[in-house]
């Protein structure tokens, strides 16, 4: 999640573009956030992490909380300028993605069924785990698939 | 002590399944069909020829354009087309192409010879490529 006003923040002409360590690294701190309310029991840190989803998904990875936790860990270690930047959008229908099954798990945790609720935080974690470790960015290869959904007639 | 152990379990497996994706991400591979790409995309067969499908939003597309043009560059000669998959929706289709980017190696007469999803391997491709020429 790339500085605002930074050379490879914005192409000219281009969409918004973040660096692209910044998913990854909001991808690992989500997976660890699960993976600690989880182990706790807090069904409070999973509503914690649901509203992290919907700023992200609502304001953009700029405004994001762990968006603006990378810019802070990556002034602090000199990371440098990013190497390469991708489109924001991908990477926030992600973020939706995410707060939708938590918000589910939200709701399984209301009416009781908490077992519901952590296969779904559970389902959470592994996406985040897995674009942690490989960049593979389950928003972005449903993309297609979505794109077909919607054309095909019902 | 069970809640660590169901949480080991979904780590291994998850991570079981990103060795996977990676192995098999990029790779080069004969195709499941052989299709002709050209005829469906109105254009002739002639050169040796590797088609790019795109979609907006693609980050690793730009990636998988940067190592065609180096491998169509070295090898010379080679006609590089480049597909929107969410414009030419029922081609993608036609084509089994389900996500982006998948480049397809199509040969002289038309016909696919390869296919990757993912940003292909650029020894592999230009080993497809070479093969294609013949």
């Amino acid at each position: 999640v790339s500085a605002a006003g930074s050379p490879a923040g914005q192409v000219a002409g281009r969409l918004p573009q973040v660096d692209v360590r910044g998913p990854r690294f909001a991808a690992a701190v989500t997976a660890l956030v699960i993976a600690v309310a989880f182990l706790l029991r807090a069904p409070w840190l999973v509503a914690v992490q649901a509203l992290v989803f919907t700023v992200g998904a609502a304001a953009g990875l700029r405004a994001a909380p762990y968006g603006v936790l990378f810019r802070l860990v990556r002034d602090l270690a000199k990371l440098g300028p990013p190497r390469r930047t991708e489109p924001e959008a991908p990477p926030r229908f992600s973020q939706f993605m995410g707060a939708v099954m938590l918000a589910a798990a939200l709701v399984a945790f209301a009416a009781g069924q908490a077992t519901v609720a952590w296969v779904l935080a559970l389902l959470a974690f592994a996406a985040a785990l897995l674009n942690a470790t490989t960049g593979f960015c389950v928003g972005c290869e449903l993309f297609l698939l979505g794109q077909r959904l919607r054309r095909r007639p019902a | 002590m069970t809640r660590a152990a169901v949480l080991l379990a979904v780590v291994a497996a998850t991570l079981a399944l990103a060795a996977w994706w990676r192995a098999r991400n990029g790779r080069v591979r004969r195709p499941g069909a052989r299709t002709a790409p050209l005829a469906l995309l109105g254009h002739e067969p002639g050169p040796p020829t590797l088609v790019q499908f795109t979609g907006p939003d693609c980050a690793q597309c730009e990636v998988a354009a940067g190592v065609l043009e180096d491998v169509a560059g070295h090898l010379g000669g080679v006609r590089v087309l480049t597909v929107d998959a969410a414009e030419r929706l029922e081609v993608a289709e036609a084509l089994g192409v389900w996500r982006v980017p998948t480049v397809l190696v199509v040969d002289r007469s038309g016909a696919e010879t390869a296919r990757a999803g993912g940003v292909p391997r650029r020894g592999e491709l230009l080993a497809a490529l070479e093969g294609a020429s013949r």
